[in-house]
């Protein structure tokens, strides 16, 4: 009884069932017919699975899509950064006590440039054959020579505000120190970078050059009385200007724009901001941890994050750390010794060697950071001063006009020629308040999930939410059904069907219809046309009950 | 001593046979003793000239030419002809005689009987009976009478006849004739005479006399009239002339004469020296002339003793001689022949002959016996072979003496002179005197002007010496010379130079100086000899000083000579000097790789160092060395073909290249105006052209260039069309990966090539035989390419863009040198050290991020993703699932089931 039970509740249920195949299986007339369609359910049933699985492997392949937004709003004005490309003042070296072994450096290089050797503890004789070799190692000797020396005791070598900018005024309206943060670089000594700070709230409402900074910088690589200031090792005449957003870091070594003197340099910068996805759907990170980031008082770049990934190979292998890149607290700099330099030298690119040092893509595993800003420089020349410019400056601390009360200078050519020599014009702009937005989402969301798969299911299956609620409507009759132990009825018997009126009314409908097809010979045709009546007639009786 | 000369041969007289005359005659000693000396004297065959009329044979002149060619005796059946020197001799032939020859022997014509010129023929061949035939003046039975009437003689249609003895002729007149030739008329007539002038009345005198009218009317013609109106009975004896009429009458018509003075003097038409007076005026009147017979006075036969039989009276006009005039016979003479004559033999006058009378004449002629000649046989013979020397004639004379006939170039009465200068030409150019010299005879010449030698057979050469200056030809001529002058010499000695230096119009109708100075004022000319020497100024070079100095540099920069055919070119050039830019490649593109990279830079003429990542490099290993056409060397840093590829493992400037080099501008060719390092940045499988993407590098600066990457990758088949090999494409010549800009210029490359027949060389060629265009073929080029257009827009020229591919977009920035570099500062000569430091320049090519952007091109709907769509709209709007679709089939199949059932019914 128990056995016929669940039968019964089955062919009841394929009967309304909205799942598509179901109620042909049941109601098939042989058995050819239901093999037929078990096999169509078996084939949309399979490819209904298929699809299923490539939905599920897309959803956890996590794609991603980077919508693209031109904004067109206000802006804050980025931070500018110029330092003079010559470090520290030639003069002050030679006479200042505390720079003793830069001045040493530089005497000792002087002569191995023009082929004179001797002993020291760069190991400068060691590349008297090659110039770039020298120059480089000469160089890092530098770095490592001034990093001994304290910012304090360094003050009287470097460059002033007063000294290398003469002129400040920031959409015609001049601009002061106070508006400049001033820090050392390594490589390039005093730098001064323009609104830095937070307090700080130059923005821009209207793009072009009327409306940036614009500083007369003198870098006098000669002074007014024709002594060449410039280190021996300082080849290029200029100042190094750095773009970039706030609170990031300058990166002046690597990415800085080379201003030369005898020029106005028109920089007009485009910003590009770049906002990606976390993990699933992108790999950025806000910060690295805190356990390697030697960067903690800039925003988390890439390039922070190699830098550090860099200083921590330094110390590795030649036990002290690169004074060019950041220290930690534990680090030991390295010294300016033959030794020293030499295992720096080795780090440098040797990519053709059997053994090559580190690849920062592939070993330091940095991440991109999730929100970024760049700003895209192009940069145009004009000649400063022209031929009948007088140089008018405000400040009384530099070199002064070239005017007639001029002392300096015995003629007021003398004076252009020596702006020509040592002075140029920054003007750093906006090109447009426009700005590109790139954002990165995820490209196939839960939504998009359900979506295609309410698609498939409803092409191969005819699945539906209806559907749903008709299987959990089955597996409670059928657990009702076990508790009750079958007391349920779900139909009448067949008794009690012969006893009602209505079949016995169909019945004698039935008589009639046979013998009239007798006299017509078509008996079979008028059989078959009463089966589906009452069947049909059945089926409603037993949605109304 | 006697000195005697001896004929060497039997010819005579030097030698030659048929009296030949010798132009050198040799003499030669034969014996010689105390009394005598013998010389023999003879000519050389060679010599030898020959008399005209003997030629040269088996021996010199042993040949007489034939001179009977053309028979002159007469027929040949009866002459026999015989040649001789210049002449012939006639003899009848054997069994003829007779003048003709005709004549058989033992015929009656054999003796000749009839006279010279008649034709005797035999009469039935027997020996005694002949006929003369006479000739057209001949007559008589033996012809020996001339027939005076054979020509015409009488006048008037008078008779001749032959009469007294056929010794004259007499014409016979008709009537009214008379004279011996019957040309006077037999009438005498009187002229008429004037009578007077009278007045002319019509009534009286025109209406009714005999008149006639002329235009042109004489006295004569009016008296002819009147004697034609006359007749037996009526005697017209008055003319009246009145006008153009004229009245004849027997008596006066008029006799009125008032005012006749001022009317009658009209000229006659006919005859402006008579009078005939004026119509229906005046007429003039005359006398009639009158006719009479002349009498005939042989009647009296008395006259000429015509009655004796001694002549004939022959009437003739009595006005002249009596009337009459006597023919006589031939032994009669005087006015009426009354006076004998002896007989011409009576008697006999010849002397030494037999004496023939000739009776029509009265004359005789002797015919002498032998060994005698003359009219009257009085002289002896005189001629013998031996009177005419060397083939002479000798012919007797009737005064008794002789004449030779002497041959050719022989003179003197016995043809015995010889004039030397009449043979042989001695002397060619002058005159000749002959002299006689023993048996020889011998010459002097004067010589004409121009002429020399002892012939004057040498013409003096004016050329000697050598009269034209400069070494120029002389050609000599009769009484002169003729100077050949070299170019550039005129005059008549040639010692003129023509100044070349002299003003000339050019093309352009503008006047020039002189040819030096067509292109540079500054130039002198000096003149040569067929030659000019330009002293050019500072600017220009070449001959005629009109090749531009920097032109000339050009063409011995590229071919190492001045190519003539480029100068024209290259003048162009100057007007638009960007154009030699462009120009270059044409000629560079001729030559190999080796050759054009030889031509170029070294790395070490460029490079003073790079570096890779703060590593110096090596020049050698790591820096790829190749050529282009326009470009020159180029040296590329991770260049496909090196077996090492360098990745990009940090960002800044010290992950970057860094390089220190040298512009060399010491070194540029003259046509290039700018100076600096030319920095493609390009996918290391893409091909660098000469217009790809660059960046210039100044010198005495630092020049950083700031790369930013963007890397396509497209879709193909249905979604696009794009290209991942080069093989794809129809043609594609360049190395390395597929770029459009390599599809479209071989497009561009397969163009030229079928317009211009060659590649342009500014582009790479393509593999095989194809040639580059020459500088000669660059407008072809230039016109092609103007012609055609963008490649990008030709039908055949399909150039997808790459599957994938990679760009750079570049930021610059720059600064300068300072201005005392440290190894200057240490220099010795600071100026010079600085002036080859700014010459230098770095480069420094840094990525500032890693991070790059990728253009990807996705299916915007995928499979499945069309299926999840369509099945969501299906089930959304109608319901239909899969198995609808199956279960719609089975209601298809049940109702065309039915309807079969139906239809069977």
């Amino acid at each position: 009884m128990r056995g016929g039970g669940f039968v019964q509740i089955f062919k009841d249920f394929s009967n309304w069932s909205t799942v598509a195949v179901v109620p042909h299986v049941a109601n098939a007339n042989n058995k050819i017919s239901r093999i037929f369609w078990i096999a169509i359910f078996l084939f949309v049933l399979g490819m209904f699975a298929y699809e299923l699985y490539i939905l599920i492997a897309k959803f956890f392949s996590y794609p991603a899509t980077v919508n693209t937004e031109i904004l067109f709003e206000k802006q804050i004005f980025p931070v500018v950064t110029v330092c003079n490309m010559n470090p520290y003042k030639y003069s002050v070296v030679k006479s200042n006590s505390a720079f003793s072994s830069v001045n040493t450096l530089m005497t000792t290089y002087s002569d191995a440039t023009v082929g004179t050797f001797s002993t020291d503890k760069w190991g400068l004789y060691a590349d008297n054959d090659e110039t770039y070799d020298l120059d480089s190692r000469a160089a890092d000797a530098l770095v490592l020579e001034a990093n001994l020396i304290s910012d304090t005791a360094k003050v009287p070598a470097l460059y002033t505000y007063a000294d290398l900018i003469q002129d400040c005024s920031f959409a015609g309206i001049p601009c002061s120190e106070s508006d400049f943060t001033k820090f050392i670089d390594p490589v390039y000594g005093a730098c001064y970078s323009f609104n830095e700070d937070a307090s700080l709230n130059y923005s821009v409402s209207r793009e072009g050059i009327q409306f940036g900074l614009k500083l007369m910088l003198t870098v006098t690589q000669t002074k007014t009385n024709g002594n060449t200031d410039s280190l021996p090792t300082t080849k290029l005449a200029g100042a190094r200007i750095g773009v970039n957003s706030r609170g990031s870091s300058p990166g002046l070594d690597s990415n800085g724009i080379d201003a030369g003197v005898g020029y106005e340099s028109a920089v007009s910068v485009s910003l590009t901001q770049n906002v990606r996805a976390k993990k699933p759907y992108g790999t950025c990170v806000d910060r690295e941890p805190d356990s390697s980031d030697y960067y903690k008082d800039f925003i988390y770049t890439l390039e922070t994050c190699f830098n550090g990934c860099k200083q921590r190979d330094t110390i590795a292998k030649c036990q002290c750390a690169n004074p060019r890149l950041a220290l930690g607290s534990t680090d030991t700099a390295c010294q300016p010794i033959k030794a020293d330099l030499d295992c720096l030298q080795t780090l440098k690119g040797n990519q053709t060697s059997s053994t090559p040092n580190i690849d920062l893509l592939v070993e330091c595993n940095c991440n991109p950071p999730c929100d970024e800003s760049t700003y895209t420089p192009t940069v145009s020349l004009a000649q400063f001063p022209s031929t009948s410019y007088y140089v008018a400056t405000s400040s009384t601390a530099g070199v002064g006009s070239c005017s007639s009360t001029n002392s300096k200078f015995s003629s007021k050519s003398d004076c252009q020629k020596w702006y020509n020599n040592n002075g140029m014009i920054i003007q750093v702009f906006l090109e447009t308040l426009s700005y590109e937005l790139y954002t990165e989402t995820a490209g196939y969301t839960v939504s998009n999930v359900i979506n295609d798969l309410g698609g498939q299911a409803g092409l191969w299956l005819g699945l539906s939410v209806i559907s749903v609620v008709e299987m959990t409507g089955l597996m409670l009759v059928m657990g009702a059904f076990c508790v009750t132990g079958g007391a349920i009825k779900m139909a009448p018997d067949d008794d009690e069907i012969e006893n009602d009126h209505r079949i016995k009314d169909v019945e004698d409908v039935k008589k009639e219809i046979d013998h009239l097809e007798k006299k017509h010979g078509e008996m079979e045709s008028g059989s078959d046309g009463e089966v589906d009546d009452i069947e049909n007639k059945g089926d409603e009786e037993k949605k109304k009950k | 001593q006697t000195v005697e000369y001896v004929p060497a041969s039997i010819n005579g007289p030097h030698g030659c046979a048929n009296y030949g005359l010798c132009t050198d005659v040799t003499t030669t000693l034969v014996s010689s003793t105390n009394i005598s000396v013998i010389y023999e004297y003879g000519c050389d065959p060679d010599n030898c000239y020959c008399l005209e009329g003997t030629t040269n044979g088996t021996e010199p002149c042993d040949t007489i030419e034939d001179q009977c060619g053309n028979n002159p005796c007469g027929d040949p059946k009866y002459f026999l002809c015989t040649s001789k020197i210049k002449s012939y001799s006639c003899s009848c032939k054997p069994g003829f005689t007779g003048n003709d020859c005709k004549s058989e022997l033992g015929s009656a014509c054999a003796t000749s009987p009839c006279r010279s010129g008649a034709t005797c023929e035999s009469v039935d061949n027997s020996t005694a009976g002949y006929k003369c035939i006479c000739k057209w003046n001949q007559m008589g039975e033996n012809c020996e009478y001339d027939n005076f009437c054979a020509n015409p003689q009488c006048q008037n249609n008078g008779n001749c006849s032959m009469v007294v003895d056929n010794a004259n002729w007499i014409c016979s007149c008709p009537p009214g004739w008379q004279g011996r030739r019957c040309e006077t008329p037999d009438t005498v007539t009187t002229p008429p005479v004037w009578d007077g002038c009278y007045k002319y009345n019509f009534q009286s005198i025109g209406a009714t006399t005999t008149k006639f009218s002329d235009n042109q009317l004489t006295v004569d013609k009016c008296n002819k009239y009147a004697l034609q109106q006359s007749s037996d009975t009526v005697t017209m004896n008055y003319l009246t002339l009145c006008g153009g009429f004229c009245m004849v009458s027997e008596g006066p018509l008029c006799n009125d004469t008032s005012n006749w003075d001022d009317d009658c003097k009209k000229k006659c038409g006919g005859n402006n020296n008579e009078f005939c007076g004026v119509l229906n005026k005046r007429c003039i009147v005359y006398e009639a002339g009158t006719a009479e017979v002349d009498e005939n006075a042989c009647d009296n036969s008395t006259f000429c003793s015509a009655d004796l039989g001694q002549g004939l009276c022959i009437n003739w006009q009595s006005d002249f001689t009596d009337g009459y005039a006597c023919i006589c016979k031939p032994l009669w003479t005087g006015r009426n022949c009354e006076n004998p004559v002896p007989e011409a033999c009576t008697p006999s006058p010849c002397l030494n002959g037999t004496c023939v009378l000739n009776d029509q004449y009265n004359k005789f002629t002797c015919v002498c016996d032998d060994g005698f000649f003359g009219d009257k046989c009085q002289y002896s013979d005189i001629c013998t072979s031996a009177t005419c020397l060397y083939g002479g004639t000798c012919t007797e004379l009737n005064n008794g003496d002789y004449k030779c006939d002497c041959l050719l170039q022989y003179f003197g009465k016995n043809c015995e002179v010889i004039n030397r200068c009449d043979y042989g030409k001695p002397c060619n150019n002058g005159k000749c005197a002959s002299t006689i010299d023993g048996i020889t005879t011998n010459y002097t010449c004067t010589c004409d002007d121009g002429w020399t030698g002892t012939n004057c057979d040498t013409m003096i050469d004016f050329c000697i010496p050598n009269p034209c200056s400069y070494n120029s030809t002389c050609k000599p001529k009769f009484k002169g010379y003729d100077c050949t002058c070299i170019t550039g010499l005129t005059g008549v000695n040639c010692s003129t130079i023509i100044d070349l230096c002299v003003p000339y119009k050019d093309s352009t109708g503008k006047w020039i100086k002189t040819p030096c100075n067509s292109k540079d004022d500054m130039a002198n000319c000096t003149k040569g000899i067929n030659t000019l020497t330009c002293s050019c100024g500072d600017k220009w070079t070449d001959t005629l000083c009109d090749l531009n100095i920097l032109i000339k540099d050009v063409l011995m920069a590229i071919y190492g000579y001045v190519d003539l055919t480029m100068i024209s070119l290259l003048n162009d050039l100057m007007q638009n000097p960007s154009q030699i830019k462009d120009m270059v490649p044409f000629i560079t593109g001729l030559l190999t790789d080796s050759e054009r990279s030889d031509l170029s830079w070294d790395a070490g003429d460029l490079f003073n160092w790079i570096a890779f990542e703060d590593q110096r490099l090596d020049l050698n290993r790591d820096i790829h060395k190749w050529n282009d056409v326009v470009l020159g060397n180029c040296f590329t840093f991770n260049h496909r073909d090196r077996n090492f590829t360098y990745r990009l493992r940090s960002s800044g400037r010290h992950g970057g290249i860094q390089a220190f080099m040298k512009t060399r501008q010491d070194e540029y060719a003259p046509w290039y105006d700018t100076a600096a390092i030319n920095v493609f940045i390009h996918n290391r499988d893409d091909y660098v052209f000469s217009e790809s993407v660059r960046y210039n590098a100044q010198p005495n600066a630092q020049s950083t260039m700031n790369i930013f990457m963007t890397r396509y990758t497209r879709l193909g088949g249905r979604y696009g069309k794009c290209v991942k090999k080069p093989s794809e494409v129809k043609n594609y010549y360049y190395p390395g990966a597929y770029t459009t800009d390599g599809c479209l210029r071989t497009c561009y490359q397969d163009r030229m090539k079928q317009e211009c027949n060659c590649m342009d060389p500014r582009y790479p060629q393509a593999p095989g035989n194809v040639t580059s265009c020459q500088l000669s073929e660059r407008s072809c080029v230039t016109v092609a390419s103007e012609a055609a257009g963008d490649p990008s827009k030709w039908w055949d020229c399909v150039c997808p863009l790459p599957c994938s591919n990679q760009e750079y977009s570049v930021t610059w920035s720059k600064a300068n040198f300072v201005n005392l570099p440290i190894i200057c500062g240490k220099s010795s000569d600071v100026s010079t050290c600085k002036a080859h430091y700014i010459d230098q320049l770095m480069v420094s090519i840094v990525l500032p991020q890693l991070d790059f952007k990728i253009y990807a091109e996705n299916p915007a709907m995928d499979f499945n993703k069309f299926l999840s769509q369509l099945g969501g709209q299906l089930g959304v709007l109608m319901g239909i699932n899969l198995v609808t679709f199956i279960e719609v089939v089975f209601l298809l199949f049940g109702l065309f089931t039915l309807c079969c059932k139906k239809y069977g019914k």
